[in-house]
Order: C-alpha cells, then structure tokens, then sequence
C-alpha cells in the first residue's frame, strides 16, 4: 500500500495548468479591448460606400462556392483569404485579419440580424438562385428531383412557401422549428447533405437542425412519404459527398454554370445573391458597437454561447463523438499497428516490402485526404457509417505510425536476449512476449502515448466528412453566435484535458508495465 | 556412453563454408575444449548443436534423436542443452533470481516454491545470494556470466555448451567465471567449451578439439594437443601461442596494451609467476629507457620489435629486440643503471650489429 497519499498532478501539470489559466485571463482581457483597427470605408458619411471602396483589400471567400469566381471577377488583384465556413469568416472581420467577405445575401440578412456590427453592401454583385443538387446521370435521382420540383410549385402556387420565407427570414424566433412529424419512410429514406452553419438556410438551433431548406425539404419528405437523415459537412465537401452515392441530394447551393456541369439542379428553392460583407463601422462613418462592462460582456457571452439553446449539450455531444472516434481508433489501430509489426517480423520475402509499403502511403498522405477518400471514394458505398468510417481511417493511420514506433521498441532490445529464451527452449513466440515485447514496451510506450495525443488533436478533421465533433460542435455555435471566444476556448481546454487524462493513463501504463518502477519495485518487496 | 554423436556437419553462408565436414562424439562426463584460430568455425559448430544455427547438411544426434530431423522437437532438445554466451544474454525486465527460475516454472513445470529454493541455493553457490532481488544492470560482467551459469544449470542439462564465456569480461573477472566452469568439471558436468584461455582449457578439459581448415583438424587429449601436436598447423597454432611478437611503430606507444600482451603471454605459455613482471621490467629497461630514451627521435630506428619465445623443455624465456638506425649497445653507449637491472635479473645479455641493433636476453 502507499505510504503517502500523492497528487494525481505532477509539478509539470501544475506548471502548465497555471500557465493555462493566465493565457485564458489575458486573452479574455484583451479580446475586450477596444479594438484600434483602421476604417476602410470612407471618412464622408455623404459618400455611399461600394464594393469598389474594397478593391486592393483583403477579401474573404468561401472554399468550394461560388464567391472564388465572384472575387476574381470583381476583386482583381485583391488577397483572398479562403474559409470554411461564416463563423469564420465573422470572427475575421471583427478582428480586421480581412476588410470584406463575399457572402449569401440571406444568410449576410441573418447575420447582420443577430450581429449589428457586420453589415453589408446592399447592392448585389451578382444575382443568384440557390437549388438543392442531385447526382447527374441517374434515373432514380433524376425522378426524385422532378418529384421535387412539382412539390415546389405546389407550395408557391398555394402560399405555403411564402409562409416557410417568412417564417425563416422573420424575427420571431419561437415560429422558428420544424416539424419532423409525420416521415412516415413508406417510399424509402431520404439522405440529405447539408451545411448546417449556413443560417437562415440550414443551421442548428436547440440541438436540431433547422432553417428554411430543412424546412421545404422536410415537407416535400412528407408529402412524398419518405424518411429523412441528415448529414452535414463543409461547403466544399458537399459536391463530394453527392457523388460517393451516400446522399441523394444536397440543400441550396448557388447555381451556376460550372455546376450544372457536374450536378442536376431543382428548381431555384430560394433566390438571392453575392453581397459584400462590411464591418458596419465602415458603413455608418465608424461608430461603434455598445461597449458593455467587462465582466458583464463576459457573462452574457457565456450565457449565450452554452446556456442558451442548451448549447453545452452540443459541446457535450461533440466531445462524446470525439472520444468515441479516439477511443476506438486508438484500439484498433494498436492491434493493427502490432499485428503489421508482427507481419513485418516473418521470415517472408514479402513481409517487409509489403508492410514497408503500406506505411509509406500513410505516412506520405495528409489524413484529412485519407478520410475524404475512404468516406466519399471506397467506403462510401457499403453504407457504413461515417463515424465508423472515421474510426477506420485514424486506426489505419495509427496502425502505420504505430508499427514504426513499436518497431524501434522491439529493435532497441539486444538480439542475445531472444537467443537466450531459444536455447533455454522457449518458443519464439513465448520469447517474444515474455522477455522481449515487455521491454520493447517501456522504449515505446512515453512515444506511443505522444502518438495518441496526436490522434485524438487530429480527429477534429472529422467534420470534413459529416461527423459533428467537438471541433465541429464549436463551430456551429459559433455560426449561431457569431463569437469566436467562448466556443474557441472550451474546445481548445477540452482537448487539452483529454490530452492530458490520454497522458495521465498512459503514464499509469508505464509505471505497470515497467519492471524498474516505483509501484513495481514495491510490489515485488511486499512479495 | 555417446551423449551427442555428429556426422558430416557442414554449414555454409553466402561465400563462406565455416563447417565443411565436421565429425565428432562427445561422451557423457566429456569436458571439450574447442581451440583455434579466429574464423574456423567455433562458436558455429557450438551453435549448430543446439539448432541456434541451422546445419547446411549432415546429422547430429543427441542421444538416440536425430536433431537435424524435420520432426524433432527442437525446444524439448535444447531444453536438455544448457548454453552460456559471450554476451551473458540475461534478461533485463526479470530479476536475477526470476531470470533462473523463469525456465524451469515455465518449460518443465517445477513448482514456483521449489524453482526459487532451488534458485537460491544454486546462487549460494556461485556467491550471488545477496544479489537474487537484483537486476542484470545491475551487476558486473563477472557476476552476469555467473547468473547465466546459474540459468543454464537450473535446467538441469545433459550438456553444457560454453560460447567464449570470459571474452567479454574484464580481465580481472576472467578468474570468478572460469573457477566455477573448473568447479562443474569436478563435479563431472559434460560440457564443450569454445575458448581463448589456453591454459584454462589445459587445466580443464578431458579433450581439445583444434579446430581449422572446416572442420576438427585435431583432437586430443590437452597434453597431445598443447605439448606433442601432430598436425602441422596445430604445431603452429600452439607455437605462435608460445610466441609472442610486439611492434613498435613510433615514438608514442601502446604501453598498457603491451602490458596486457605480456600478461595474457605468460599465462597462457604456463610460466611462473614473476616471469611477467621480469618480462615486463626487461621492456622497460631496454626497449623505453634505452632504445627510445636516447633514440627515440630518429626515425631511422623503427619498428622496434620485440619477440619473445617460452620453450617448455628447459623453461626458458629468450627476448629478443631489433631496432635500426645507428649502432647502440645499451650496456655501453646508454642508461647504464637500466642496463645493470636487466643484466641483473636475465641469465645472459648479449649484443651484436649486423646493419641492425639486435639485443638477446634470457630469462
């Protein structure tokens, strides 16, 4: 038994935990500062101010739409900074790392509703009709979007979308759900691909998905007797994920050309167009936004973004799913890694190119790559689930990087030992696992443990292929928010207390497995 | 009665045949000295008994059981063949005492309570029973060699197979190994031992396998092989263990290696013990104090060499020292009271220039 009661935390977690808590104090204080950043709008209030006041400034865009073109056509010579998402795209404005962003002008409308200090130009750069997209070349998708169709003039034609438009562009939020009742799924279900920080389109409110394309699509499910999932990903995953087969169609994108190349578009669903997203100071002649209180902003701030809507579920949720990927991925992907390290072991001429080979590709390959490519190209089609298709593409990567780090393990301990095991007429497998895999183990585990910590910060890519994690999950309140701070912040402390309870089991691993520690040379004296 | 009979063992690599056609039989209470120069095929053959390597081609029995037979049960053969290594090759994650009890609990299912009180008996014996809780990094290469010993015998083996057990060790922990290898002899354990510690394998074994050109180019009994040797190459293997050559290039020299040299000499060739320290004190004297004292500079004087030869029949030990360069006659022309020391402790101090410096002492 232990003498002495000993903390959990070592003297390096203290250090960090307390250098943690000033960065948090200091980052609070300062992103209450007035900011001092220059207008770049016109000092004459008489003058109106056009995008053309924003030629030469730095112009965000949305990755995979529309607004790439729209700022090459009329932002020449500008810098683009691309992003995946408005609560990005916000969050950078305010700050001033960009001057202006192309945007929706429905979800710029929303925007400017709950967030006074974004604006934007209301004159139109282009005019746009937003469509949901079917895949090309397919009979039963073609026949889906023709049922769509006539379901979308039926609606226009009895004032049914007239109510839905004014519903989702309104201000009262209480009319603002959709009723899920009633998919009865007797023609089958429907999977829809959506974007859900695209607000008042498609967005999440008290923990479901809403908005005015969930909205129709929900009806026309209904109407037509179908069943409906969901899936959600980035812009600029969604054209991918149509084509993997998983999906049957995607909520609004902006038609264009180009597009109807590749896809089969509806009927418009919506009509709209490119605007120019501004600070609102540039507008109105640099006034700012009420200032409150330093801690009372805080507060609210934290009301809004985890309280209200009981959006910590979503954090909650996010950081099941992470864990749940991790977990699992470490698993799996400790089994493979040993099971290629044994592989690589036989006395086959084909064992170590082959294993040679297979970690080089994943070494050599971005992860979000290999997640994309197993979601939307190989398994997409086999229906698995995507979260087991994540599971699938970090426990391969964990497997490579995993049967390397085993594999130094295994080498660092001297080749004399397993001759000694063989002559005593020990098997080579019982040499292997009682003398040589124990202290391969205490050489590989501290690297093995930085591994998984890697693992679990790399599974916040998930989103890319329709996962909702904890990365994901603060990025959707903040689509709903428009605060970068508190999301940004629980999500950054959240992995590190993974990180951190990752590194506190595996260390309690070690000190089990190694022959020289503390615990078990104490053990072994109580014996 | 034959413990380990082997027929026409040949092993061969990629461009060397180390083992071309060995035979050989080793009787129970046998305790074998394989000897030879570096290369031949030592520690192969010694490996290929217990399967460590895998024979080319040939037989080897171990008792009535063909071990190069597909179906032998190679684990059960080399559980009755004890083996101790160069590199000791204990187990570094097990305590000593569990690295000699692991084995027997494990392979032949002695219980726990009797394999430890075995364990520490058999570490009683070798003078490690304080250390049993230890671990392997924790002891000295002489203490490791021991407990490797210990491991091997907790078996209890038929044979003990010993692969240049000392040569790694540092040459003051030669002594505590080699004293417990004499001490399983008396005790008749069989055992086929590969060394370099020629007189240690005089002392020690019943025969002497010389092993060269492929195979056991000789065997006898120690006094055959160190003394009467038959066979040509085995007279020069013994002789040159007799001999000893030094050579000194330039002025900064090896002088503890030298030392060394002489040291491992006189053990090996038998010879009393002040015969190293006089060997020792005569190269200092002539080869330092004289020769490179006064001639050092030039370089005209190297290699200065040194041979030595031991003959057994009248234990005699001549040196003899060459050098070039201008004529030097220690006694005369150099460090007269170095040359007193020498001339005091030899049986004969002789000089003579031939276009060289030659100096003959016997001791």
């Amino acid at each position: 038994m232990k003498g002495k009661k000993k903390s959990r935390f070592t003297k390096a977690d203290r250090v960090i935990l307390l250098v943690l808590a000033a960065a948090l104090v200091l980052t609070v204080f300062l992103s209450n500062l007035p900011s001092a950043r220059q207008s770049a709008g016109q000092e004459d209030a008489s003058h109106t101010v056009t995008y053309k006041d924003y030629l030469g400034k730095k112009i965000g865009v949305l990755s995979g739409t529309n607004m790439e073109q729209a700022a090459l056509d009329f932002f020449p010579g500008s810098e683009y900074v691309h992003f995946n998402g408005y609560p990005d795209m916000n969050a950078a404005l305010e700050s001033g790392m960009i001057d202006a962003y192309l945007g929706d002008e429905p979800a710029l409308k929303s925007t400017h509703a709950a967030q006074p200090q974004i604006d934007y130009i209301k004159e139109r750069l282009t005019n746009n009709s937003y469509s949901f997209a079917f895949r090309k070349n397919d009979p039963a998708e073609k026949k889906l979007r023709d049922q769509l169709n006539a379901f979308l003039q039926e609606i226009r034609a009895d004032g049914t979308y007239d109510a839905i438009d004014s519903t989702w562009f309104g201000n009262d939020e209480d009319k603002k759900v959709v009723d899920m009742s009633g998919l009865t799924g007797e023609n089958g279900t429907i999977h829809v691909i959506t974007t859900s920080t695209d607000e008042p389109f498609s967005y999440i409110k008290d923990g479901k998905n809403v908005g005015l394309d969930i909205d129709v699509t929900v009806r026309f499910c209904r109407a037509y007797g179908y069943a409906l999932e969901i899936g959600d990903v980035d812009f600029q995953a969604r054209i991918p994920a149509l084509e993997s087969g998983q999906y049957e169609f995607t909520t609004s994108m902006n038609v264009t050309p180009e597009r109807e190349e590749a896809v089969l578009f509806s009927d418009p669903v919506s009509e709209g167009g490119i605007v120019v997203a501004v600070r609102a100071s540039d507008l109105n002649g640099g006034a700012e936004a009420e200032r409150k209180g330093f801690f009372q902003g805080l507060s609210e701030s934290f009301v809004k973004n985890f309280i209200r809507e009981s959006r910590w579920k979503l954090i909650l949720q996010g950081m099941g799913t992470t864990c749940f990927i991790t977990f699992f991925a470490a698993l799996f992907g400790t089994l493979l890694a040993f099971v290629i390290c044994r592989f690589r072991s036989l006395d086959s001429a084909l064992a170590g190119p082959v294993s040679d080979f297979y970690v080089r590709i994943l070494q050599g390959t971005p992860m979000v790559v290999v997640l994309m490519m197993l979601y939307y190209v190989i398994l997409g089609r086999t229906g698995m689930p995507a979260i087991w298709v994540a599971v699938t593409g970090f426990a391969l990567n964990v497997g490579a990087y995993g049967s390397e780090i085993m594999r130094s393990g295994i080498e660092s301990v001297d080749k004399g030992q397993r001759e000694a095991a063989i002559a005593l007429g020990f098997s080579e497998r019982e040499a292997f696992y009682e003398f040589i895999f124990p202290q391969a183990a205490v050489t590989f585990l501290p690297v093995y443990r930085g591994e998984l910590v890697s693992l679990l910060k790399s599974t916040s890519i998930v989103g890319y292929i329709s996962i909702l994690d904890l990365t994901k999950m603060s990025d959707i309140i903040r689509s709903r928010t428009y605060e970068a701070f508190f999301p940004l912040i629980a999500t950054a402390l959240i992995y590190f207390l993974l990180a951190w309870l990752i590194t506190v089991l595996m260390e309690a691993l070690l000190a089990r497995v190694d022959w020289r520690s503390e615990r078990n040379r104490k053990r072994r004296a109580g014996r | 009665m034959s413990l380990i009979r082997i027929e026409h063992l040949r092993k061969e690599y990629p461009g060397v045949v180390p083992l071309e056609d060995v035979n050989a039989e080793i009787s129970t209470g046998d305790v074998i000295s394989v000897i030879g120069p570096s290369g031949t095929g030592k520690s192969t053959l010694l490996r290929c008994l217990n399967r460590l390597e895998e024979p080319s081609s040939g037989k080897i029995f171990v008792g009535e059981e063909d071990i190069t037979a597909p179906s032998c049960d190679i684990p059960g053969v080399r559980r009755r063949m004890g083996m101790v290594f160069q590199s000791f090759n204990l187990f570094n994650n097990l305590t000593v005492l569990e690295n000699i009890t692991r084995a027997p609990i494990r392979l032949l299912k002695v219980p726990r309570d009797q394999a430890e009180k075995e364990g520490r008996e058999l570490l009683e014996w070798v003078g490690l029973a304080d250390r049993a809780d230890d671990y392997p990094d924790m002891l000295s290469g002489g203490q490791k060699q021991r407990v490797a010993i210990v491991r091997a015998i907790a078996m209890k083996p038929e044979i003990l197979l010993f692969d240049e057990p000392t040569s790694a060790l540092d040459p003051t922990m030669v002594e505590e190994v080699l004293s417990i290898i004499r001490a399983l002899a008396r005790r008749g354990m069989t055992m086929m031992i590969v060394t370099h510690e020629m007189q240690f394998a005089r002392d020690v074994s019943t025969r002497v396998f010389y092993m060269d050109q492929g195979g056991i180019y000789e065997e006898g009994t120690p006094e055959e092989i160190f003394d009467h040797p038959s066979k040509e190459r085995t007279q020069a293997f013994i002789r040159r263990l007799k001999r000893l050559e030094i050579e000194i290039g330039s002025f900064d020299l090896d002088y503890s290696g030298i030392m060394d040299k002489i040291r491992r000499f006189c053990r090996d060739t038998r010879q009393e013990r002040p015969a190293a320290r006089n060997m020792m004190l005569t190269f200092e004297e002539i080869a330092v104090q004289n020769i490179l004292a006064h001639c050092g500079q030039d370089p005209a004087i190297y290699p200065i060499k040194v041979e030595a030869e031991y003959t057994e029949q009248d234990k005699s030990l001549t040196m003899d020292f060459t050098w070039g360069g201008e004529a030097f006659d220690p006694v005369i022309h150099g460090d007269g009271l170095a040359a007193m020391i020498v001339a005091k402790l030899s049986k004969d101090l002789k000089y003579k220039w031939d276009e060289k410096n030659h100096v003959r002492v016997v001791l």
